[in-house]
């Protein structure tokens, strides 16, 4: 049975493509589209999916929407009458926005052209198959967290080889994804985009606000369940994130976006962090209580704090963990499609790796002709792993482009900037000169998986940079000093590999092996045996606000725009200083085209 | 029309059910032990 999964229309719209039950293909459409988050509906990437798989339209059997747009209008209703009235604007716009969904069906079947099935699942059932049907589990407890699906904003299930079910939840307007967006939002970054800034924001912090938050702006029971003050948030109306009674209790406005960020709102993002962590656990401790599993999958847009994920693992609550590679709205349609395949024609389970690198690739022959057809200079290969490693080891930033792109929010080798952890102004060059991002913004480590236990105080393998562990003592620095407030953290040297060690001594692993990724085994070798450093820094493929590179085009445009020295495509290396003065683009005019996120 | 049937007729319906309580007991902190609820 041919199963594609769709989810689209809200944030980050993807498809994907399940074949009698085995994942083949995954994209998501910011790729295509250049238009990071993109929740319109995804043509070029149901385009790339069948053009990939030699399928016509008349040959899927199904198509699966990720989630319900039925119990999602009752929702906008139900909000409306809550917050009545204060919604009165936003509730036709979301009615409007919600009509259209409403239509999905005529809408796929006049612009698509598609005949067949189309079948609605409940978001955070995709949610939880995403993460259990693909898990190495046969048998696991299933915790989904986000925003919001229809009604549910948090569910605990249980998975039985190829049955899900979910025995309890939390409702709407009640929301954990919800509120870390919101303190998101105080903090000045951007929702649903902005979370990962404020989780890497709150080690510079201390946790003062802890109390606060727990007193008056959250009621977290010792089961974790819990519910919002809802004085504080306006989500309910659709107007803002918070109230103004919000900014009253925190005694401080919203921080302007793109403003200095003051040691205040660092220790918001520490307090808000504690508290997410602290109901996280309770939840943990009361999903091993009530289903008596100690294997746990985890999906949904919080699944994707992984300092939390983390801490939780390391707590050993569970014995085994397993989060969703694509746990926002994107895996959404994997998971949809899953669940279809598995109720039409049972579900084959490899309960084996799951491969996040599913889109598109590109080989040698198209590489070249693109490098030809544009005049760019390049040379190809003896060993593109040997070269790569010395330009690192002599501190070059490397754009990294080989195989399939990855699916899901994280670079994971494939689509990556690739730099020398040991030299200790890498962070701040890469992240000023390559991203145009915040300076404080730390940088994920990728490290041969035989090597981890070495360097990182993590004894499980982490192949999708979803686990955040603490540098082995033996690579800190002496004396750890540990009086600077705010950004002045940064100044520290902390550890032997300084690039991608964060100011908490922390880092977002992720490990690779031979089988996972090929190409990334044999270069973090090759610099290895070179540095006696199994480590580089590994950050997406893009500048702010641009989704990670997609095609050659894409890669050699990110490399002309900023300082990366040389870029590895495929078998060819092309050198920043071979090309022509008029060829780069030295303003920073086009950074306008990429919003701030 | 349409969006002035819905206003109508939801506000008033929430003005009905705030003088019940229905919705207003659901957004406030309850003294109950857990907020978790069955599928």
């Amino acid at each position: 049975m041919k199963v594609i999964g769709i989810s689209c229309f809200y944030h980050d719209s993807a498809v994907a493509y399940v074949k009698d039950g085995i994942l083949q293909a995954a994209v998501q459409e910011e790729r295509f589209s250049r238009i990071k988050h993109d929740p319109s509906f995804p043509f070029n990437s149901l385009g790339w999916i069948l053009d990939e798989n030699n399928l016509k339209l008349s040959d899927i059997d199904c198509i699966a929407f990720y989630e319900d747009p039925h119990l999602k209008l009752n929702r906008i209703k139900y909000s409306h009458v809550a917050s009545w009235p204060n919604s009165f604007i936003n509730y036709k716009r979301d009615l409007d926005s919600q009509n259209f969904k409403f239509n999905i069906k005529n809408f796929i079947r006049k612009k698509v052209g598609y005949k067949g099935e189309i079948e609605f699942n409940n978001h955070h059932l995709s949610h939880a198959a995403s993460a259990f049907l693909l898990s190495p589990f046969k048998r696991s407890a299933i915790l989904t967290i986000d925003g919001v699906g229809e009604f549910d904003t948090t569910t605990i299930g249980i998975g039985n080889n190829c049955d899900l079910e979910i025995i309890k939840k939390i409702k709407f307007p009640h929301s954990l994804g919800l509120l870390y967006s919101a303190f998101t939002y105080y903090c000045g970054f951007k929702i649903n985009s902005g979370e990962y800034k404020l989780m890497g924001l709150a080690p510079y912090g201390t946790p003062k606000y802890t109390n606060l938050i727990l007193e008056n702006i959250i009621d977290i029971k010792d089961d974790g369940s819990y519910r919002l003050n809802m004085k504080y948030f306006d989500h309910l109306s659709g107007r803002s994130a918070i109230t103004n009674s919000f900014e009253e209790l925190m005694a401080m406005k919203r921080r302007a976006p793109e403003s200095e960020i003051s040691e205040f709102y660092m220790d918001v993002a520490a307090s808000i962090q504690e508290v997410l962590e602290r109901c996280v656990f309770k939840i943990s401790k009361y999903v091993r209580n009530q289903t008596k599993i100690d294997k746990l999958c985890m999906a949904g847009g919080v699944a994707l704090n992984c300092v939390a994920n983390g801490k939780l693992l390391r707590s050993k609550i569970f014995k085994d963990i397993w989060i969703q590679p694509a746990s926002g709205d994107a895996g959404g349609a994997v998971g949809a499609a899953l669940l279809k395949s598995r109720q039409a024609s049972g579900l084959k389970r490899n309960f084996g790796f799951m491969n996040p690198y599913l889109g598109p690739e590109f080989n040698d022959n198209q590489i070249e002709n693109y490098l030809k057809q544009n005049k760019i200079p390049f040379r190809r290969s003896k060993n593109i792993y040997d070269e790569a490693s010395d330009l690192l080891k002599e501190g070059k930033i490397i754009g990294w482009f080989q195989g399939k792109s990855e699916f899901g929010p994280r670079a994971l080798g494939n689509r990556s900037i690739l730099g020398n952890p040991l030299i200790s102004t890498m962070q701040k060059d890469i992240n000023l000169r390559v991203k145009f991002r915040e300076s404080f913004r730390p940088f994920a480590p990728i490290i041969l998986e035989e090597k981890a236990k070495e360097w990182f105080e993590i004894d499980v393998p982490s192949p999708y940079m979803l686990l955040v562990a603490n540098v082995n003592e033996s690579k800190k620095l002496n004396p750890i000093i540990n009086d600077q407030k705010g950004f002045d953290k940064l100044k520290v040297l902390r550890s032997t590999i300084p690039g991608v060690t964060h100011v908490d001594y922390s880092a977002r692993i992720q490990t690779v092996n031979n089988s996972s990724n090929h190409d990334m085994y044999q270069l973090l070798k090759k610099f290895d045996e070179k540095t006696n450093c199994p480590v580089l820094i590994n950050t997406s493929f893009n500048v702010r606000g641009e989704p990670i590179v997609l095609t050659p085009e894409d890669a050699y445009q990110c490399f002309i725009r900023t300082k990366i020295h040389y870029l590895c495509i495929g078998s060819f290396i092309v050198n920043k200083s071979e090309i022509k003065d008029s060829e780069l683009i030295k303003n920073d005019d086009w950074l306008k085209k990429f919003p701030l996120d | 029309m349409k969006f002035l049937k819905y206003y109508f007729f939801y506000g008033i319906k929430k003005l009905v059910n705030k003088t019940l309580g229905k919705y207003k007991k659901e957004l406030v902190y309850s003294e109950n032990n857990s907020y978790w609820e069955k599928d």
